[in-house]
C-alpha cells in the first residue's frame, strides 16, 4: 500500500518484480538504476549469492513526477525466484502497490513461470489481495534467445485470467522493454491512486 | 495426433530396456522416427507449460520384440511414469487459433492522464545500440513530463478536519484514512466531480446522526444513482469500500432529472418499512456508485419478487432482470444447508451477483448486479453485501417451499472412482470434504460432490442440476460457475467440460472457506482433472 508522508508531501509506492529464478528481475532493476539520472534514484541494494542469484531481494528507490503537489517515489523490489525462498517473497510482497511479473520466454522455463505466477497469486491472497485486484503487468523477457515460446502461447499460459493485463517483450540485459514495463505499471499505480475513478486503471 | 521426433525424447528412455540401440529403435516405431501422441491428452497440460505422455499410452508404438522388460518396469524408470515431450514441437503442430484468448485486456485508459514517470537520462555507455522503445519513450517524456510536474496545482485548502500532524521523516502513514489523505485525491479543477475535500467538509457540517432516508419522491422505476453522496474510506489493505452513506447538502447534489421535477412529496404517515422499501433503490445506487459509471438502478416487479437491477452497458437490462428472477428461487431453497446471503453466477454471456436484501419470501428485494464476462467481481460482491443492512437476514430460515420435494431418485449413487477420491483428499481450502458421485439416469449428467461432512449429497446434487437447467434458459448463457455464500460458508458449483458431449458438475464446499484464493486454485485444478478424464 502506498505510504504517505504529509509533512514532506511525498507518497511512496512499492512495485515488486516477481517471477521465477533467473528470469531477469534483477537485470531490470540494474538497467533502470544505470539509466536514470542521479537526481532520480537512490542506491541500489542487492543481496545476492556468489553466483549473482538474489538471495533476499534487490531494492532501488526512484523518484518520479509530482502529482497533486506530492512527489511520487517508487520503491522497486525484486524477490528471489527460487522455489525455496517463498517466505522471503511473501515478506517482500507485503504492502505491494503493483507487480511486474517477469517471465522467462524459453520453453524449458515455462512450467516455472506458471508455478511462479500461481505462487504470486497465493502469496497475494495471504494479504487479502489477488491478481484480480492489484495492478500488474507481464514482461516476457529474454526474447533474444533461441528456443523461445511464441507470444500467443505465453499469453495463453500466463495472461488468460478473466482480466488480461498489459504485456511487454523484453531483453532486460539490453534494456529493451525495461522502461516500457516500468512506466506502464507506474502509470497504472498513479491512475489507481490519483486517477478519475480511483482504482479505475486496475 | 501430434508427431514427436523420437530423437528428441530418446534420451529419456532406459537404453538397457531395449534389445536395439536407441537410434535403431526409432526407425522401428509404428511411425518410423516419430511418436504419436493424442492431442486431447496434451490440452490440459499445455495450460501448465508442459507436455508429457504416460509410457502406457505410447508403449504399443514400440516393437514388442525389442523390449526386454515389462511396460511397468519401463514406466517405473521414467519420472512419474511419463516421457516429457518437446513443447516447441507440440506447439508448432497445433492450429493457429489454439491459444486465442477471448477475455478482454484490462482497461488502462486512465493511465494516459499521467505521462510516463521515468526516462533514462542518457543511453548507458555500455549500450552500443540503444533500445529503440526506450529512446522513443524518452523523447515523449521530454515533452510531457514537465506539463504535469509544473502544472498549476489546485489550491490545497486545508479541510475543516484535523490533518495528520507532521511526522518524522520516513515511512509514515500506511494509507491514512480519507480525512488525512484528502489533499491527495483532490481533483484538479478540470475534473467533473466535486473535490473530495468539499464533500468531506459538507459531511462534517451534517449532524452526527445519520438521517433516515426520506420516502422516495420518484414514481418512476428508474432512479439515478447520483442522488446521494457516498463517502469512500479505504481500509487497511487499500481496497476502497463504501463506508457509509450520507445525504449531501441539497445545494451539492448533482442534477437528478426525475427527482427534481417532482415536487417534494408530502410527509405521509406510511409505515416505516414501506418507506425503507421505497428508499432501497437509492441507497443501493449510492453504494454502487463508486464502481459503475452512469449507474442506474432499476426497480422491477416479477411476480411477487422485487428486483433491483444494475447492469453494465453491454447487457440488456430486461435480460438481467429475467435472469435474476429465474435464479431467485435458488437463493431461497430448502435444500441449502443455510440461508443464502449472496450468489455469484458466471455464465458464458455474462456474470451476475445476486444479493437478497432480506428474506425473499417476505418480499425483500433482490439486488442483481450484472456485468459482462470477464469483468472483475470481487469488489462488486463486497459492495453488494454492504447493501444488505445489518441483520437483514439474521440467519433466518425462509418459509419458502422452493426445492421442497424436488429430490426424486433419478440421481443414483455410483462408485466413487479412485481419482475422484484422490481429488477429494487434495482439497485443503474447503476443509475435509466427502467425495460422492451421482449420475442422472435420464441425461447421464454426472455430479461430482465434494461436500463438508454431514451434508447430504443428493439434495445438493438436485439443487446443482436445477441451477444448471435454470442457466440454460437464462440470458447469461450456460453455467460456468456458481458461488453461493451462506454467511461464512460457501458452496461452489462448476460446470466440468467432460468432452464428447458428456455433462458433469462439480459441487464443492458447504462449510467455511478461509483461503479463497487457494479454494479457487483447487477448484480450477479439480475441474481440469475431472474434465481430462
Amino acid at each position: 500500500m502506498s505510504i504517505i508522508n504529509h509533512a514532506e508531501k511525498v507518497i511512496n509506492f512499492k512495485v515488486v518484480y516477481y517471477g521465477p529464478g533467473v528470469a531477469g528481475k534483477t537485470a531490470n532493476l540494474q538497467y533502470v538504476h544505470k539509466s536514470l539520472p542521479h537526481t532520480n534514484k537512490g542506491n541500489m541494494v542487492s543481496l545476492a549469492t556468489g553466483d549473482d542469484r538474489t538471495i533476499f531481494f534487490d531494492f532501488l528507490p526512484v523518484s518520479a513526477l509530482a502529482v497533486r503537489g506530492f512527489e511520487t517515489r517508487f520503491q522497486l523490489y525484486t524477490v528471489p525466484g527460487q522455489v525455496h525462498y517463498d517466505m522471503t517473497r511473501r515478506l517482500v510482497l507485503r504492502g505491494v502497490d503493483a507487480v511486474v511479473f517477469v517471465a522467462d520466454s524459453q520453453y524449458e522455463r515455462l512450467p516455472e513461470n506458471v508455478e511462479s505466477l500461481k505462487n504470486l497469486d497465493e502469496n497475494l491472497q495471504r494479504y487479502q489481495s489477488s491478481l484480480d485486484e492489484i495492478p500488474y503487468v507481464i514482461q516476457y523477457n529474454k526474447r533474444d534467445l533461441p528456443n523461445i515460446a511464441p507470444i500467443d502461447y505465453l499469453e495463453y499460459l500466463l495472461n488468460r485470467r478473466a482480466r488480461r493485463v498489459p504485456f511487454f517483450e523484453a531483453v532486460a540485459v539490453e534494456g529493451k522493454g525495461v522502461f516500457d514495463t516500468l512506466n506502464t505499471v507506474s502509470r497504472m499505480v498513479l491512475a489507481g491512486e490519483f486517477g478519475d475513478g480511483g482504482k479505475g486503471a486496475r | 495426433m501430434v508427431r514427436i521426433s523420437f530423437e528428441r525424447i530418446a534420451g529419456q528412455l532406459p537404453a538397457d530396456a531395449f534389445r536395439l540401440p536407441l537410434d535403431r529403435l526409432g526407425a522401428n516405431l509404428l511411425e518410423p522416427g516419430h511418436l504419436l501422441v493424442p492431442r486431447r491428452l496434451l490440452g490440459p497440460q499445455l495450460a501448465e507449460g508442459r507436455a508429457r505422455v504416460q509410457w502406457s499410452v505410447v508403449a504399443e508404438q514400440f516393437p514388442r520384440q525389442a523390449v526386454t522388460v515389462s511396460d511397468a518396469d519401463i514406466a517405473a524408470r521414467l519420472p512419474e511414469g511419463a516421457l516429457t515431450l518437446p513443447l516447441d514441437e507440440v506447439i508448432r503442430q497445433l492450429p493457429g487459433d489454439a491459444f486465442a484468448l477471448s477475455s478482454p485486456i484490462v482497461d488502462v485508459r486512465g493511465i494516459e492522464d499521467f505521462p510516463p514517470p521515468f526516462q533514462p537520462h542518457v543511453p548507458p555507455p555500455s549500450e552500443e545500440r540503444p533500445a529503440a522503445p526506450v529512446a522513443e519513450v524518452a523523447r515523449s517524456l521530454t515533452i510531457e513530463r514537465f506539463d504535469v510536474t509544473r502544472a498549476p496545482e489546485p489550491e490545497l485548502e486545508e479541510p475543516a478536519v484535523s490533518v495528520e500532524p507532521a511526522v518524522e521523516r520516513e515511512p509514515v502513514l500506511e494509507r491514512a484514512p480519507v480525512i488525512e489523505r484528502t489533499p491527495l485525491v483532490e481533483r484538479a479543477p478540470s475534473f467533473e466531480h466535486a473535490p473530495v475535500v468539499e464533500r468531506e467538509a459538507a459531511l462534517e457540517r451534517e449532524p452526527a446522526a445519520e438521517p433516515e432516508p426520506e420516502p422516495e419522491p420518484v414514481m418512476s422505476d428508474t432512479i439515478v444513482a447520483a442522488e446521494r453522496e457516498v463517502v469512500v474510506e479505504n481500509d487497511v489493505e487499500g481496497e476502497p469500500e463504501p463506508e457509509r452513506v450520507r445525504f449531501a447538502a441539497a445545494t451539492e447534489r448533482e442534477a437528478v432529472p426525475v427527482a427534481e421535477q417532482e415536487p417534494e412529496p408530502p410527509r405521509v404517515s406510511a409505515p416505516f418499512i414501506e418507506r425503507r422499501r421505497r428508499a432501497e433503490p437509492s441507497r443501493v445506487a449510492a453504494l454502487l456508485k463508486p464502481i459503475l459509471n452512469a449507474l442506474e438502478v432499476q426497480e422491477r416487479r416479477v411476480g411477487r419478487l422485487t428486483v433491483l437491477s444494475v447492469a453494465s452497458p453491454e447487457l440488456a437490462a430486461d435480460a438481467v432482470v429475467e435472469s435474476a428472477a429465474m435464479l431467485a428461487p435458488l437463493l431461497d431453497d430448502r435444500r441449502l444447508p443455510a440461508p443464502a446471503s449472496q450468489a455469484t453466477v458466471r455464465g458464458a454471456q455474462g456474470a451476475i451477483v445476486l444479493t437478497p436484501l432480506g428474506v425473499l419470501a417476505e418480499s425483500a428485494p433482490l439486488l442483481a448486479v450484472a456485468v459482462a464476462p470477464g469483468a472483475p467481481l470481487a469488489y462488486l460482491e463486497r459492495v453488494a453485501l454492504r447493501a444488505v443492512e445489518a441483520g437483514a437476514l439474521n440467519g433466518r430460515r425462509s418459509s419458502s417451499m422452493n426445492g421442497y420435494g424436488d429430490g426424486g431418485d433419478d440421481l443414483r449413487d455410483t462408485t466413487v472412482p479412485s481419482h475422484v477420491r484422490t481429488l477429494g483428499e487434495s482439497f485443503r481450502a474447503f476443509g475435509k470434504v466427502v467425495p460422492t458421485v451421482l449420475q442422472d439416469r435420464s441425461s447421464s449428467l454426472i455430479c461430482y460432490m465434494f461436500l463438508a461432512p454431514g451434508l447430504a449429497a443428493r439434495p445438493l446434487a438436485h439443487y446443482a442440476r436445477a441451477l444448471r437447467e435454470a442457466m440454460r434458459g437464462s440470458a447469461l448463457g450456460p453455467l460456468e460457475s456458481f458461488i453461493l455464500r451462506m454467511g461464512e460458508d460457501r458452496l461452489v458449483v462448476r460446470e466440468v467440460d467432460a468432452g464428447r458431449g458428456a455433462a458433469a458438475l462439480l459441487v464443492a464446499g458447504g462449510g467455511p472457506v478461509d483461503r479463497l484464493g487457494l479454494a479457487r486454485l483447487e477448484l480450477e485444478r479439480a475441474v481440469t482433472r475431472l474434465g481430462a478424464r
